[in-house]
C-alpha cells in the first residue's frame, strides 16, 4: 500500500491560511486591547480571547460545532443564504485551527506591544506621525521579535490541531483529514509504518517553520545592536 | 517679527496632589524648576497633548489663535495637530531606525528631505547617519532627538530635563545650547 499524501497538502493549506488569518486578527485584537483604557472590559475580553488555550480542545470543538453546525446560528445562516455547509468541510479545519491558535498569537503580540516604551509612541505623535504609521513603524517594528515568536507558536499549534478539528471537521479522507488526523487513523488501523511517514513529514515542516522564523527575528535584533 | 504667545492655565488631579499651572509666555524661553515629582513633566506633556488635563485652557497664538485644549469648549487637539516638539527625558529615539530615519520620520513623504541633512550637519551628526541609536553615546542620542524635533519645524519646543546628563556631557550640552539659541533667533526673525 502506498502512502496517501493528501493529508500533507490539506495540512499545509490549512496551516498556511489559518496562520495568515490568526496573525493579522491576533495582531489587531492585541493592538485594540493595549489601547483600551477600561480595565474591567479589558479583563473580560482577555478572558474570552484566552479561553481556547485553557479549555480542552474537544470543548472548544463542541462550542464551534454549536455555532457553525448545521443548526448553529452561523452554520444555518451559511446554509440558508449560500447553501454552503461549514461543518465537516475543509473550511472547518481552518476555523478550528484559527480559533485554537489565536490565543497564542494574541497573547504574544500583546505582551510584545506592552514591552515597547510608550514614550516612543508619544514621540511619534508629537512628530505628527499618523496612528497607522505609528503602529507599523514603531509599535510593530519594535515588537517584531515577540510577534514572530507568537507567530511560530500559533503556526505550530494550527499545524498540530487535533481535538477541535475532529469535532468540527471530522476525519474525512482527502477532505478534512489533516496530518495529525492521518497519524491517528493509521495508528488506530494498526498501520504503524504509514503513521511513521506522516510523523516524519510533520516533524520536518515544524522544524523548517521554526528555523525560518527564528532566523528572521535573530537577524532583525542583531541589526539594531 | 512674528509674535508667539503661549497661554497655559490648567488643573489636573494627580494621585498625591492637584496640579495647578498658570502662565503666559511671549517669544521667550522659560525654565521650570522644581523637585522631582512636582509636575514638571506633567505640565509639558499637557502642552504637547500626551496627557489630558482635567480642565483649563492651553493655546498658542502665532498670528491666529490656535487652541490646543479648552475643557469648556471640549477642544482637545491631537498631539499630531499641535506642532509641538518634545524632547523626552530618555530621548525616545526609535531603536529600529537609523539616525537619518529618526530625523526624517516626522516629515511627510512629499517634503524636501534637504532639511534632514541640514539638521544632521548642524548637530554634528555627519558620519553617524546609518548608525542605530544603541550605537550612539548619550550626548549623541540627545542631539539626534533635537535634530529630529527641529527638522519637524515645531512652533514650540519643550525640553524635559535636558540637563539630566549634564555632568557627563557638559561640552555637548553647551554646544546644543548654542545651536538652540541660533534656532530661536531664526524662528523669531
Amino acid at each position: 500500500m502506498t502512502t496517501d499524501w493528501s493529508p500533507v497538502f490539506i495540512s499545509m493549506k490549512t496551516a498556511s491560511l489559518s496562520i495568515f488569518i490568526t496573525f493579522f486578527v491576533g495582531l489587531f485584537v492585541a493592538w485594540g486591547l493595549v489601547k483600551l483604557k477600561n480595565d474591567s472590559i479589558k479583563i473580560v475580553l482577555d478572558g474570552i480571547f484566552t479561553l481556547p488555550l485553557v479549555l480542552p480542545p474537544t470543548v472548544v470543538g463542541f462550542f464551534l460545532l454549536w455555532i457553525f453546525g448545521v443548526r448553529g446560528p452561523i452554520g444555518k445562516f451559511f446554509i440558508d443564504f449560500f447553501t454552503v455547509k461549514i461543518a465537516f468541510s475543509w473550511s472547518a479545519t481552518v476555523i478550528a485551527a484559527v480559533v485554537m491558535s489565536f490565543p497564542l498569537m494574541y497573547r504574544s503580540a500583546r505582551g510584545a506591544f506592552e514591552q515597547v516604551d510608550s514614550n516612543l509612541l508619544d514621540a511619534g505623535r508629537t512628530l505628527g506621525m499618523s496612528e497607522w504609521k505609528i503602529f507599523w513603524k514603531i509599535l510593530f517594528a519594535n515588537a517584531l521579535p515577540g510577534i514572530i515568536s507568537g507567530g511560530i507558536l500559533a503556526y505550530a499549534r494550527g499545524l498540530g490541531e487535533f481535538g477541535a478539528t475532529a469535532m468540527l471537521a471530522g476525519n474525512i479522507a482527502g477532505e478534512t483529514r489533516t496530518l495529525p488526523m492521518a497519524v491517528y487513523s493509521e495508528v488506530a488501523a494498526g498501520n504503524m509504518g504509514e503513521a511513521f511517514n506522516y510523523v516524519i513529514v510533520i516533524v520536518i515542516i515544524a522544524f523548517i517553520a521554526i528555523f525560518i522564523m527564528d532566523y528572521i527575528s535573530i537577524r532583525k535584533e542583531k541589526q539594531w545592536k | 517679527m512674528c509674535n508667539k504667545l503661549l497661554k497655559v492655565n490648567i488643573h489636573k488631579e494627580l494621585k498625591e496632589f492637584d496640579l495647578d499651572v498658570n502662565f503666559e509666555l511671549k517669544n521667550k524661553r522659560l525654565g521650570i524648576l522644581g523637585p522631582s515629582g512636582c509636575g514638571k513633566s506633567m505640565t509639558l506633556k499637557s502642552i504637547a497633548g500626551i496627557v489630558d488635563p482635567d480642565k483649563g485652557v492651553i493655546s498658542l497664538n502665532t498670528g491666529d489663535d490656535t487652541v490646543y485644549f479648552n475643557s469648556d469648549k471640549k477642544i482637545n487637539l491631537r498631539p499630531q495637530k499641535r506642532n509641538v516638539g518634545y524632547l523626552f527625558q530618555n530621548y525616545a529615539l526609535f531603536p529600529n531606525m537609523t539616525v537619518e530615519e529618526n530625523v526624517a520620520c516626522g516629515l511627510p513623504k512629499d517634503v524636501n528631505k534637504e532639511i534632514v541633512h541640514e539638521m544632521i550637519k548642524r548637530f554634528h551628526l555627519d558620519g553617524l547617519e546609518n548608525r542605530y541609536p544603541r550605537q550612539l553615546s548619550g550626548g549623541q542620542q540627545q542631539r539626534v532627538a533635537l535634530a529630529r524635533i527641529l527638522a519637524y519645524g515645531p512652533d514650540v519646543i519643550l525640553l524635559d530635563e535636558p540637563f539630566s546628563a549634564m555632568d557627563t556631557f557638559l561640552k555637548e550640552q553647551l554646544r546644543i545650547m548654542t545651536v538652540m539659541r541660533h534656532f530661536s533667533s531664526a524662528m523669531s526673525s
